[in-house]
């Protein structure tokens, strides 16, 4: 019997049975899951503030779909997306990582594609048959922004809108100062595991009392909530919203509170963040409906999924993006990035040097146990998992991915 | 980005300078390596150390705005910098590392922005 509330039981769809291993390993639903969900999703690829000027660019790898892409800002300030592949001899075109161009040279035979894309030179094109330099110019892929976040599509069918397959979140965080966050810093991760099983990792809160039982202290926890149950859960279509609980009586070790003196804001703290809210005149209130939903003091940060494989936390003053790339059935690449409002004072630099040290610290507790769950799937011992109410949204996740498979194509 | 840095601190702060050589370096890698190579009473004696004079260092480099800290002061930070790095270690873990975690060095860290950006 599950504590109340019941999401599972609340949640149309979802039933209580023990959830299959083999979508963490097997090599056809690996492909079925790229071809069928990777290749039609939109994908989070960095965000606006990375290419501000006309001409600036970023280079984005999509290892699921073994792709490169070129995003590029044009003269009218639109943004545009290519394969990174010469549509000639297939030499990747830009080998930086970002940077501020009129064209792009490919190093192999020089041919040159404006920002644009259009191929603009071809050296000693007379020795060419027939060559069409509309069909040859770099192959171009969706891409569309909210909230300042870039998201391609790969599909070989024009996509749904960013806008529509957003569904209920397109709205839900109207005015979330996203855009004004700095990006702060990035960690990048490959472990030995599938991509869901570091997904569902993150994304449940029962690890947290275990797993970051010293590092989280008494943040996520207290006397009347001790398991830390989440404050809600919204589970979508296919993307889902978690609100982690708070503790407003946490405590703060000294580097903490210094932390919260020099930068104004503590991590994970509502009741601390107060003095936050104080100097840049916020109030639950104020915030869009999509962050703290359930206007709680006792809350602590949401995690949306942006489906299949986004994170995106929205907290008092800080945001993280965290994707989970698929490399292989049983390799993953993690990337997160941490936003926050750019510190003004060298003082407000050395308070998020803790707020660093803690993320890199809980993200070493968090990484800690895919690899070992990985290689024990098929150790014959189990072939399925059972989930609490408190892991619904693994349950979802593995709920999504099943249907969307078992549709017809 | 690993030369040892060899400048000396303000004199307000010669108390801290023992602890320049092994704690005043400029990323978090190198700051967190150390960390990891050395013993818990190092990194609580250092913790001991700079407790108590981080408010005067803060106080003292805020009189620079972001990006304009001399390089004569930039040891100073690095050090405020490293006391945020190895908190942990002295104040939850008892140990240099996460217990237990994923090996340190795996992790790919950027620092997209210190205060020694503008
Ligand atoms: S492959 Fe790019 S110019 Fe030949
Ligand atoms: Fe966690």
């Amino acid at each position: 019997m599950a504590a109340q509330p019941d999401f599972t039981h609340a949640s149309p769809g979802l039933d209580t049975q023990p959830v299959p291993y083999y979508p963490y390993y097997d090599e056809d639903f690996f492909q079925q899951e790229i071809d069928r969900i990777f290749r039609r999703n939109w994908l989070f690829a960095g965000r606006e503030s990375d290419l501000p000027q006309a001409g600036d660019y970023i280079v984005k790898s999509f290892p699921p779909l073994k792709a490169s892409v070129i995003l590029a800002r044009q003269q009218d300030g639109s943004i545009r997306a290519f394969y990174n592949v010469c549509p000639h001899r297939a030499n990747r075109v830009e080998i930086s990582e970002c940077g501020h161009k009129n064209r792009f040279v490919c190093s192999f035979h020089g041919w040159s594609f404006g920002l644009d894309g259009k191929l603009k030179h071809v050296p000693d094109e007379q020795a060419f048959f027939d060559l069409d330099r509309e069909a040859r110019s770099l192959k171009s892929i969706a891409v569309d922004s909210w909230l300042g976040m870039l998201f391609v599509n790969f599909s070989p069918e024009p996509p749904a809108p960013l806008g529509e397959w957003l569904g209920e979140l397109q709205h839900a965080f109207d005015g979330y100062p996203l855009p004004q966050m700095t990006t702060m810093l990035k960690i990048r991760t490959e472990v030995k595991a599938n991509w869901k099983m570091v997904m569902d990792a993150f994304l449940e809160g029962y690890h947290v009392v275990q797993l970051h039982g010293q590092s989280a202290g008494d943040a996520f926890t207290s006397k009347e909530n001790p398991w830390g149950h989440l404050n809600s859960v919204r589970l979508y279509d296919r993307h889902k919203s978690l609100s982690m609980y708070g503790n407003p009586g946490q405590s703060a070790t000294p580097a903490a509170e210094l932390e919260l003196k020099y930068q104004q804001v503590a991590t994970y703290a509502p009741i601390q963040g107060d003095r936050y809210q104080q100097s840049h005149q916020t109030r639950w209130n104020d915030f869009p409906p999509g962050v703290n939903p359930d206007r709680r003091d006792d809350w602590a940060f949401d995690i949306h999924l942006l489906f299949p494989n986004c994170s995106f936390y929205t907290a008092n003053g800080w945001s993280v993006t965290q994707c989970y790339w698929p490399v292989s059935p049983e390799t993953s690449v993690i990337e997160a990035t941490v936003y926050a409002f750019q510190p003004t004072s060298v003082a407000g630099y050395i308070g998020f040097e803790h707020t660093k040290s803690m993320i890199f610290d809980v993200a070493l507790e968090d990484l800690s146990t895919v690899e070992r769950a990985q290689s024990n799937l098929r150790a014959g011992a189990f072939d399925s998992m059972v989930l609490s109410d408190m892991e619904v949204v693994v349950r979802h996740s593995h709920h999504v991915i099943r249907e969307l498979l078992e549709q017809d194509v | 980005m690993s030369e040892p840095i060899s400048t000396p601190l303000p004199e307000s702060f010669a108390d801290l300078s023992g602890y320049v050589d092994a704690w005043a370096k400029p990323t978090f890698r190198e700051r967190y390596r150390q960390r990891m190579d050395s013993p818990q009473a190092a990194l609580v004696a250092f913790y001991q150390a700079l407790l108590p004079r981080m408010d005067a260092i803060t106080e003292h480099l805020n009189q620079y705005a972001p990006g304009e800290v001399p390089a004569a002061d930039l040891p100073l930070y690095f050090l405020a910098c490293s006391f945020m790095d190895i908190a942990a270690a002295v104040e939850i873990y008892e140990q240099p590392d996460v217990p237990l975690g994923l090996e340190w060095w795996r992790p790919e860290l950027t620092e997209c922005r210190t205060a020694l950006d503008a």
